[in-house]
């Protein structure tokens, strides 16, 4: 069974005067455990699809089944409480919230879960620990580089093991260096625990560590490239 | 817990704002507390002075005596009388009698309008220290046909101790009144208009003077404990046995000092009321700021699957602690300064000592300590900062998550 099903699936704006097809007819399914990256013009409807499946926006058309689930009917308290349990979130920027240290960052997920605090701090060490940021528990993300950040961007996400995780442009405000550092953990993490990521990029370079390539074009479904 | 800590956490994102903001509250609970001390501290005085003097907390007088406030609707009452009262109402702890009528008042050469009063001066005393206002001489010697008088009448009436009055008028319902009496004592009374004319002698005498035996004008009724005169006043105006008498409390009695305050009252909340605005929008200024400049945050927040609700909890708490913080301050700032002017009231210049004689008040600003202010100020405060937040919780429960995350 796939992670994430769309089927038809439309992004119309202004569907009355001008209609923008920001998503257009997409019908995709992604596995799991699958590292698939997103590409596609500037307007092409990257960040738009990853809304879509990730129940932040809803379609004008069609359906979004995640684990089973279909989201796009749910209301929005039940689409924040979807998002909390099955979807990891990466942001381009503006992950952290700034008050929080790096530990408590990571651990925000699973305290929203109201996971047991012994789990939590388990969990959450073992993988700061792991993506080489065991020293910097107790800095505030001012005091982090971009790519530190984005990997305690990605360690939340990850911590409480959800269906997938969407990342729409992680790499975009990181310097060469760290996007590759960002992406070789990412696919590390995508390995060793078997969770599924889903991201876009502008990034020629980044494109080459991904599984899959799924390239739009104006909203509508390009290309969809497997390497094996 | 956690969202305690996030607030908490925010709440010192800028500690120079969040200060300033609970300063601000500071000073407002601080000058609110102050004016509504200094207010309340002169209308206890004002209420003081003149209740004390003149009507009594609360006054039993005959029925028809409210409206025609002459000697000959003196009511009827000895001592008997009064001891019933205290036994059928033990809200009351002692009462005041008086008889009291307008006579003309003759030393050797010069005469005066006076104002001739039968008091028993235990009660009297007990009631208001008039005997504190004795200058000389003594509130009775226990001698036949004795008389203390006003300094201000002795002064007219170029009296001294030892020296004789003589009284000429009319005592109950028509009989003549006339006698001659010996000044044995000279009260300054804080009343300036009294002091010029009044004319203490004890009761019996009086009743003797005015042929108006077991008679007085109104019996004051003095409560144990201040504040329960209503109480006191709607317990004999209920009972079936007091129905040829009438009791009164003093805002009855005196609607023109129940005015007074309550123009002072208005004037104090007026300027409250400007504060009130004022401090509203600074405080409105830090949590707009507050707001607007993490709607960005707020938007991942909700994005990574953080309720709405969670998330107002949030800033609702920021702004509580904010607010709690600031009222707490201002009480506590209050209380030592309140205290200070308390035991030490601003004495008024010069110029306002006549104006404050004239009502028969020194001439000084005193202070209020009741309690009941303190929590009023600071639930109006509080309140206001609980109107203040319904913004950023509004806004939380609207935030575009999407348009948010693009900002
Ligand atoms: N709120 C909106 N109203 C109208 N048009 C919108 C809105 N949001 C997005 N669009 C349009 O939808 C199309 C797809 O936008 P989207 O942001 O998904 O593209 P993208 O591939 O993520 O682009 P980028 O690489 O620049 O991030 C664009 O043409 C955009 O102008
Ligand atoms: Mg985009």
């Amino acid at each position: 069974m796939p992670v994430i099903e769309t089927n038809g699936l439309y992004k119309i704006y202004n569907e009355d005067t001008v209609p923008v097809y920001a998503v257009n007819n997409i019908s995709i399914q992604f596995d799991p455990k699958e590292f698939t990256c997103v590409i596609g013009p500037s307007g092409s409807g990257k960040s738009t699809l990853l809304n879509l499946i990730g129940g932040l926006d809803t379609p004008s058309r069609g359906t979004v089944t995640v684990a089973g689930q279909r989201i796009e009917t749910m209301s929005e308290s039940e689409r924040i409480r979807f998002r909390l349990e099955h979807i990891g979130f990466v942001f381009q920027h503006y992950n952290l919230i700034p008050v929080l240290t790096a530990y408590e960052n990571a651990a925000f997920i699973m305290q929203l879960q109201a996971r047991p605090e012994e789990e939590i701090r388990e969990r959450v060490t073992g993988l700061l620990e792991q993506v080489g940021l065991g020293g910097r528990f107790n800095s505030r993300p001012s005091e982090l580089s971009g790519g530190e950040q984005q990997r305690v961007a990605v360690v939340r996400a990850l911590a409480s093991k959800p269906d997938f995780i969407l990342a729409d442009e992680p790499t975009a405000n990181l310097d060469t260096k760290a996007a590759f550092n960002l992406l070789d953990m990412m696919k590390q993490l995508n390995e060793d625990e078997g969770i599924t990521f889903l991201f876009s990029t502008h990034d020629q370079r980044v494109i080459e560590r991904a599984g899959r390539v799924v390239t739009l074009v104006d909203g509508a479904l390009h290309s969809d490239e497997r390497k094996s | 817990m956690m969202l305690f800590k996030l607030a908490w956490r925010n709440l010192w994102r800028s500690k120079r704002r969040t200060w300033i903001t609970i300063s601000s509250v500071l000073f407002a609970v601080l000058l609110a507390l102050f004016l509504e001390s200094m207010d309340r501290g002169s209308q206890e005085v004002m209420v003081q002075n003149v209740v004390r003097y003149s009507t009594g907390y609360a006054q039993l007088q005959d029925t028809l005596y409210f409206d025609e406030q002459h000697i000959d609707n003196a009511m009827l009452c000895d001592e008997d009388c009064r001891e019933k009262i205290l036994r059928d109402f033990p809200d009351i702890a002692y009462t005041v009698p008086r008889l009291e009528s307008v006579a003309l008042a003759a030393g050797e050469e010069k005469t005066r309008v006076a104002f001739i009063t039968g008091i028993d001066f235990e009660a009297e005393h007990r009631f208001n220290d008039i005997g504190e206002r004795l200058r000389e001489g003594d509130f009775f010697t226990g001698g036949e046909d004795e008389v203390v008088i006003g300094k201000g009448l002795a002064r007219n009436l170029d009296l001294k101790i030892g020296d004789s009055l003589v009284v000429f008028g009319q005592g109950f319902q028509g009989a003549m009144a006339a006698g001659k009496f010996v000044v044995v004592g000279l009260v300054q009374h804080p009343v300036p208009d009294l002091n010029e004319r009044i004319v203490f002698m004890p009761l019996h005498q009086a009743q003797w003077l005015f042929d108006a035996f077991d008679r007085v004008n109104h019996l004051k009724l003095v409560p144990h404990r201040l504040r329960h005169h209503q109480r006191v006043v709607d317990a004999i105006n209920a009972n079936p046995d007091y129905q040829a008498l009438q009791a009164y409390t003093w805002e009855e009695l005196q609607p023109e000092l129940v005015q007074t305050i309550e123009f002072d009252q208005a004037g104090t909340l007026m300027f409250l009321l400007i504060l009130y605005v004022v401090i509203g929008f600074g405080i409105f200024g830090t949590v707009l700021t507050m707001t607007l400049e993490r709607e960005k945050e707020f938007g991942v927040l909700i994005s990574v699957g953080m309720q709405r609700r969670k998330l107002a909890q949030v800033v609702f708490t920021e702004t509580l602690i904010m607010n709690f913080m600031g009222v707490l301050l201002g009480i506590a700032a209050a209380i030592p300064v309140l205290l200070y002017f308390y035991y030490n009231p601003i004495p008024l210049g010069e110029g306002m000592e006549d104006m404050m004689a004239e009502y028969g008040m020194e001439a000084v600003l005193r202070f209020s300590l009741d309690p009941q202010f303190f929590y009023q100020q600071a639930i109006i405060v509080f309140g206001i900062s609980m109107a203040i937040v319904a913004y950023p919780v509004i806004r939380v429960f609207r935030l575009d998550v999407l348009k948010a995350a693009r900002k």
